[in-house]
């Protein structure tokens, strides 16, 4: 008897797509470079401006490291939904966190109660890459929403950046490990090349 | 004569299974474009552990009844090759299913 599970399949597909490491990467540079931008003073700009270009580098990773050892694909209408919703998800969690200090009491809200800030912001995180994670369905991003959230949260509690650097270098430590690990393990082939290549 | 063995007996010819469908390979190369809008060459080797003869051999039949369709292209110098199920095939492989679903409820 042949079984074909056409769901698992598609999630096993989406999912290996995404084994390149590559998006955790990108997350703990977003981080790192966030905790860069909160050290430089003078150079802050610079930092904004690195952290502008990690989605396009991204999409250009993907490109030329994961398709030309997974190949192509596009996925189904199915997929593209659940990636609006992460969006728009995203998007709503955001403006909720610009409109949260005047809902809460003010703008010095924040500054007068840094422990419900410090708890507040890093449940935010927590939230926001839960969505991710679920709607992705990639578990181990509910992982890094929780060291994030630790990190953003903490790096308030305690007044001091130092947390986004340990919570942003841990998951992109752990992306690049990801990224070597596709890389050794997924040479790659171009088509036409002979079977015993 | 009764034949011992359940593979020696006739299938019963109320049931039609498409055997173009019905190849392990050619099952999961279905199975693989059913899931996605398309997909290249590389992906469908990546995903169904074929080698390159043996999906391309499999992509000719497959495209010969109508089932998927396949668009040689280039990528810089490199032969790119894109592949996607078409609605007849689309068609098929769910007939097989039910077909399947319903031969195999049938067993006693």
């Amino acid at each position: 008897m042949r079984h074909v599970d056409l769901t698992q399949l598609e999630r096993k597909a989406w999912q290996s797509y995404h084994e390149d490491g590559l998006m955790e990467t990108a997350f703990g540079l977003i981080v790192v470079t966030a905790f860069l931008a909160s050290i430089a003073d003078q150079y802050r700009y610079v930092a904004y401006v690195a952290l502008l270009l990690i989605g396009p580098l991204l999409a250009l990773a993907k490109r030329w490291i994961t398709a030309p050892r997974l190949g192509a694909v596009e996925f189904g209408p199915g997929r593209k939904a659940r990636k609006l919703r992460v969006v728009l998800f995203i998007a709503a969690l955001v403006a909720a966190t610009a409109l949260l200090p005047l809902l809460l009491g003010g703008e010095n809200w924040p500054s007068d109660h840094p422990t419900g800030m410090g708890f507040i912001l890093g449940m935010l995180v927590v939230l926001a890459f839960s969505a991710i994670a679920y709607w992705l369905q990639l578990a181990r991003i509910y992982l890094i929403g929780l060291i994030f959230g630790i990190a953003f949260g903490s790096s308030i509690l305690l007044d001091m950046s130092l947390p986004l650097l340990v919570g942003g270098g841990t998951v992109l430590f752990f992306g690049l490990w990801r990224l070597t690990h596709f890389i050794q393990t997924n040479p790659k082939v171009s088509e036409g090349a002979s079977d015993d290549a | 004569m009764t034949p011992d063995r359940l593979e020696d007996q006739p299938a019963p010819k109320s049931v039609t299974i498409d055997r173009l469908i019905h190849e392990p390979a050619r099952l999961m190369i279905m199975s693989a474009l059913y899931v996605v809008e398309r997909a290249d060459f590389l992906f469908l080797m990546r995903q169904t552990d074929l080698t390159q003869g043996n999906l391309s051999s499999h992509m000719n039949k497959l495209e010969a009844a109508g089932y998927i369709e396949v668009t040689k292209g280039f990528k810089g110098k490199r032969p790119h090759t894109m592949l996607r199920l078409t609605d007849s095939g689309r068609a098929a492989l769910s007939a097989y299913r039910l077909q399947m679903e319903q031969m195999l409820q049938d067993l006693p």
